[in-house]
């Protein structure tokens, strides 16, 4: 009888409770999915001769590694930085370590694919002001598990 | 990718496994922890971080896919061998102690994982994952026990034909069984949202699957079982009948949608359990398997495990809490019904303690996860940490909790 008794209350309830948590925690709301690779693009080529053309080229790629609110940017394939940001709404902001490089974007959710605008600030190239870009997800990749390197 | 860079890789990751185990063997540790660990040490966490350009020249990424395969080679066959050790008698034997210890243990931690999932869905997931996907797999993953590690360690401490060693280990086996079954149904849930084969295909599919390996394989598997009776051996022939069948299962439950690993571990289930049988392909099988190909699997899971990226006081605060909520509801739930069914506090302790245990069991489990995309990166890193952790704490809190002293034969505690 005590075993049977043990038994609804500690295996009985906890399931009960399972089922009432499951059906709370659908309304809940998780951050915009932005994790994977975006094909980026400057608005506007830099000058040859400029600061931010070593460190930028007019096309490149943002693997954006996301868990939560907290993102992972890797700019590669036309750029070399690795920042760390949070993503609030449909805002993300970012910056590398040595705040040498700060980005911020808005995340547009569309049924062609999501696209990206915003702006990159290189810290040491100060007469480029701010460089604009835009992005798009155009193909479907999932959070990466192993970063490239 | 070069041949010499895969040979490379194997060995690196071979002498790291070996010594890091040998280190942890000092450390009273079962072998297996230190080879986790060593996984850890050759991914970014450690090499990635302290020499970049020697991690990036023996790890390149476009060679992992190559580690990869034999990773799965060796977890699809590590999988059969954990099913082979499930003895569905061990339950039998043990009545209502171990059924409402196993059930207990799967039901609290699952519980309280999936109230956790309420707080960690909005602050490490995204609008992706569904928050039912999501909440399904922490409970599963918190209510893992690693049966082969807990049956590694019993026999170590020469606990298994103790009370608690039998209780503990029948518990274990109903969590495997039924921990597998939710993840399945977690998989299947997700996968069928991808564009693959409808739902009810994937659901009926499944389950007329797990009815012919049960009421129709499993007879034929008896007749390999006479064959071997009959030599007294496992021959070439036999071994290849039986990898054959380990790696035409996985096959047919990867294309229903389900893992590859469930159909290696339906076949291990479900073969006849005569012991000279079983110790035979254990013995065929094992070295290889343990000794090669597992330490690939943790290398690749310390590749995909970033401690860097817990950076900052409330990601440590995450990850404190994901294994706090975990060893609670494990250890806590494992002893409270240890306890009521009539065990000692000091032995239902140690049946908490022992089925806190997640070892790798737990690191197939996230992988799993990561992969179908249900948890994210810096969740798997803290669910591994959660895994070392529980799995290192055992043998500590063991020998502390229930000393050489207490202990007492299983016959003699029963009479």
């Amino acid at each position: 009888m005590r075993t049977v008794l043990s038994y609804l209350i500690l295996v009985g309830l906890p399931l009960l409770g399972l089922v009432a948590v499951i059906e709370k925690g659908k309304a809940l709301h998780p951050p915009m999915a932005v994790g994977g690779d975006w094909k980026a693009e400057l608005d506007q080529a830099p000058d040859g001769a400029s600061c931010s053309s070593r460190r930028l080229s007019p096309a490149f790629t943002i693997q954006m590694v996301q868990s939560g609110t907290q993102l992972t940017l890797l700019l590669k394939e036309g750029a070399d930085a690795e920042l760390r940001g949070k993503i609030s709404s449909a805002r993300i902001s970012a910056r590398d370590r040595d705040l040498s490089v700060e980005f911020q974007a808005e995340v547009e959710k569309g049924e062609r694919g999501d696209r990206l605008s915003g702006t990159l600030s290189l810290s040491e190239c100060r007469e480029s002001g701010t460089i604009r870009f835009a992005a798009v997800k155009n193909f479907q990749t999932r959070p990466l598990a192993v970063r490239e390197r | 990718m070069h041949v010499s860079t895969l040979l490379l890789q194997i060995g690196l990751i071979l002498v790291a496994a070996r010594l890091t185990g040998l280190i942890f063997r000092k450390l009273h540790q079962p072998q297996v922890v230190g080879e986790m660990a060593a996984g850890i040490l050759l991914g970014p966490s450690f090499l990635g971080s302290v020499a970049p350009h020697v991690s990036a020249a023996v790890f390149p990424p476009e060679s992992l896919s190559h580690l990869g395969a034999l990773s799965q080679i060796g977890l699809i066959l590590f999988m059969f061998l954990v099913g082979l050790e499930l003895k569905p008698q061990l339950l039998r034997e043990k009545g209502e102690a171990a059924v409402l210890t196993s059930h207990v243990s799967i039901v609290i931690p699952m519980f309280l994982g999936i109230l956790l999932s309420i707080y960690l869905y909005p602050r490490l997931s995204d609008d992706s994952v569904s928050f039912l996907h999501f909440a399904l797999f922490m409970g599963t993953a918190m209510s893992i026990t690693a049966f082969p590690v807990l049956a590694r360690i019993l026999t170590e401490r020469k606990l298994l034909k103790t009370e608690i060693g039998s209780v503990s280990i029948a518990s274990a086996a109903v969590d495997d069984v039924t921990a597998w079954c939710v993840l399945a149904g977690v998989v299947l849930m997700v996968r069928s949202g991808e564009g693959g084969l409808p739902l009810w295909v994937t659901i009926a599919g499944s389950l007329a699957y797990v009815c012919l390996m049960v009421f129709g394989v499993r007879h034929l598997l008896k007749k390999l079982a006479d064959a071997h009776r009959r030599q007294g051996r496992t021959n070439g022939g036999l071994l290849a009948v039986i990898l054959l069948l380990i790696l035409g299962s996985a096959w047919v439950t990867e294309k229903l949608g389900i893992h590859a690993l469930f159909g290696a571990f339906l076949v291990g289930a479900i073969m006849p359990k005569e012991e000279s049988f079983v110790n035979s392909l254990t013995g065929k099988m094992q070295d290889v398997v343990v000794v090669l190909l597992l330490p690939l699997f943790f290398a690749l899971t310390g590749l995909k495990t970033n401690i860097g990226s817990i950076a900052g006081a409330e990601m440590w605060f995450y990850c404190f809490l994901v294994t706090g909520v975990a060893i609670v509801g494990k250890l806590g739930g494992a002893t409270i019904a240890a306890h009521i069914t009539g065990l000692s506090w000091r032995q239902a302790g140690a049946i908490g303690v022992l089925m806190n245990t997640r070892g790798l069991i737990q690191l197939v489990v996230l992988n799993i996860g990561l992969e179908i995309g249900v948890i994210s990166p810096d969740l798997f890193t803290m669910m591994v940490i959660m895994a070392l952790v529980t799995t290192f704490m055992t043998t500590p809190l063991l020998d502390w909790l229930y000393p050489q002293s207490t202990r007492k034969p299983a016959a003699e505690l029963v009479a």
